[in-house]
């Protein structure tokens, strides 16, 4: 597996026209934020606050989108709808286990950027 | 892009990336100051620092974003609020525009264009609004009584209290008066002396625009009403909506034009020119002429019907030369308005020219003073304005002649001396001329009376 088969900095470059330093600084902002919040949205699981995992969900794929993180930002948003929703249900335990390996993954991809 | 004052933004967004992202690419400006806030308590305590703009993520933890907008909105409506949203929830920020929001952003690629042309336009509406508020308060100021309408002979008492009068109401107004005597200014102190003074005040000079296009003028017309209308477009009574309509010269309007006047007045609603629906006015009307109205309703120049709707409040303005030492007053306050505008000391205005200027008949009246001391301070020499520097080219000599007080036998040698050097001292004709015996005038002449 490599970085590109995870993420696209061509959109986070874009979005800060293309200014490395602001790249950089936003990038780190992600690797410091994202554990954060999968640990959030795991307690949140745990605890069946749906509600709960939707809006932490919809936190971290606004970041993910803007980053170019396509791996991940589809699986966000279907984690965010069926939260706030309260849909599929039984199927998050797992959906979430498939999250967190992917967003590790990407976050030591990602380290290596700085 | 202006560097003169500083914008303040609060951006108010839970996503810490999110924060820091519209952080960073707002402080690309310096002259934006920044600061975040993650919730929506935090936000609204400190709120009363009134930021500039305020980007606003609708989904916060603590709070909805139409609940903030509201509290936003209740302190100061003149806050800038710009939406931000994800992709999925265009049609929530869509719903705050509704309630007020001034723009939205969506979380996208173009988010950073998108934010920095917003908050750059938003700079630009600023400081355009400061500048109509700046504006504004000078029309009001320059239109204020005490620095608009001078005087205080017992004839300009009388006026400034039917003035004062139609200041507090909103009745039709007619203006009479001399040319020059002050009408259209009248009409802007009744303006922004009223609750109108907000709304536009727009003058109209109907002996000014030709017959064919005033109708257009007033009532504005469609899209190809007529060769020419290339554009649907509104009149001065769209124009003045809310305001005042300044009617100047109404004695000069086509009588056919009258009647349409009349139906606008009475029923409160317009048709524009080659439109078929109609549209509802809110204007306060202020007419002024030059001309005895109620003669011209007698002559059948002009409708009575309309007359009598337009009389209103009537004030007659008087003219310069029956307001006594007003002329004085009103000429110091030319001066002083001179040397401010020209950056030079106050000029004086000698007592002999006081004399000419109270002397003199002001066909003009206040239009022709103010040239006139205009001039006069041109003229002027060392800060001081003297009888000679009064210099009046009024056409109505014969006037300005009798002003000057003669007696009988001045006036014969003046009229005597003026003939001769007109016909080469032609002795015989003038006396043909101005049917009096030769002798008398070479008893003149030889009595040193009349020097040749």
């Amino acid at each position: 597996m490599k970085p590109s088969d995870f993420y696209d900095l061509d959109r986070l470059k874009r979005a800060t026209g293309g200014d490395e330093q602001f790249m950089k600084h936003m990038i780190r902002i992600f690797i410091d934020q994202a554990p954060i919040q999968l640990q959030e949205m795991l307690d949140a699981s745990e605890q069946k606050d749906w509600k709960a995992l939707g809006a932490t969900s919809h936190k971290i794929k606004s970041s993910m989108r803007s980053m170019g993180i396509f791996s991940l930002e589809d699986e966000a948003l279907a984690l965010e709808q069926d939260g706030k929703y309260e849909k599929n249900l039984e199927t998050i335990p797992d959906r979430l286990a498939l999250f967190q390996a992917k967003l590790i993954q990407v976050i030591e991809f990602l380290s290596q950027e700085l | 892009m202006s560097s003169s004052k500083p914008l303040k933004v609060f951006v108010v967004e839970d996503d810490e990336w999110y924060c820091n992202f519209l952080e960073y690419n707002l402080k690309l400006n310096d002259e934006n100051h920044v600061r975040k806030f993650q919730n929506a308590k935090d936000f609204l305590k400190a709120l009363p620092e009134n930021p500039d703009v305020v980007t606003l993520d609708y989904s916060l933890p603590d709070m909805d974003g139409d609940e903030v907008l509201k509290r936003i909105k209740e302190h100061s409506p003149d806050i800038f609020v710009l939406a931000i949203s994800g992709q999925e929830d265009v049609s929530t920020a869509v719903d705050l525009l509704r309630l007020g929001a001034y723009d939205y952003i969506v979380k996208d690629d173009d988010t950073r264009d998108r934010l920095l042309n917003i908050v750059n336009r938003i700079r630009d509406n600023i400081e355009l609004r400061e500048e109509v508020v700046t504006l504004r308060q000078e029309v009001e100021k320059k239109y204020d009584f005490s620095n608009s309408i001078i005087g205080n002979s017992p004839v300009m008492t009388q006026t400034f209290k039917l003035v004062e009068k139609a200041c507090k109401s909103k009745i039709t107004v007619s203006i009479t008066g001399e040319t020059g005597t002050g009408k259209e200014v009248v009409a802007k102190s009744i303006h922004y002396n009223s609750d109108k003074k907000k709304k536009p005040f727009v003058p109209v000079n109907v002996s000014a625009i030709p017959k064919d296009l005033i109708e257009s003028e007033l009532f504005g017309h469609e899209k190809g009403a007529f060769t020419g209308a290339a554009n649907r477009r509104i009149g001065k009574f769209e124009e003045a909506s809310g305001g005042t309509l300044f009617l100047d010269e109404i004695g000069e309007m086509d009588v056919n034009l009258q009647a349409k006047l009349l139906r606008v007045l009475q029923e409160r609603e317009l048709t524009r020119v080659g439109g078929n629906s109609t549209v509802k006015i809110d204007v306060r009307v202020i007419c002024a002429t030059h001309r005895n109205l109620s003669e011209e309703v007698k002559n059948g120049n002009f409708r009575e019907d309309l007359y009598y709707r337009l009389l209103g409040l009537p004030i007659s303005l008087p003219a310069l030369r029956e307001r006594g030492k007003d002329v004085v007053l009103i000429a110091s306050h030319f001066i002083k308005e001179y040397c401010k505008d020209h950056k030079i000391k106050l000029l004086t205005l000698s007592s002999e020219a006081k004399n000419k200027l109270m002397k003199y008949h002001w066909p003009g009246n206040v239009r022709e003073l103010k040239a006139v001391i205009e001039l006069a301070c041109v003229m002027a020499e060392e800060n001081h304005i003297t009888e000679d520097n009064i210099i009046f080219n009024s056409s109505n000599s014969l006037q300005d002649i009798l002003l000057k007080e003669m007696t009988l036998k001045e006036y014969n040698r003046k009229i005597i001396k003026t003939y001769l050097e007109k016909y080469n001292n032609n002795v015989l004709e003038v006396a043909k001329k101005l049917d009096v015996g030769k002798s008398t005038i070479y008893r003149m002449i030889q009595n040193n009376e009349i020097e040749m």
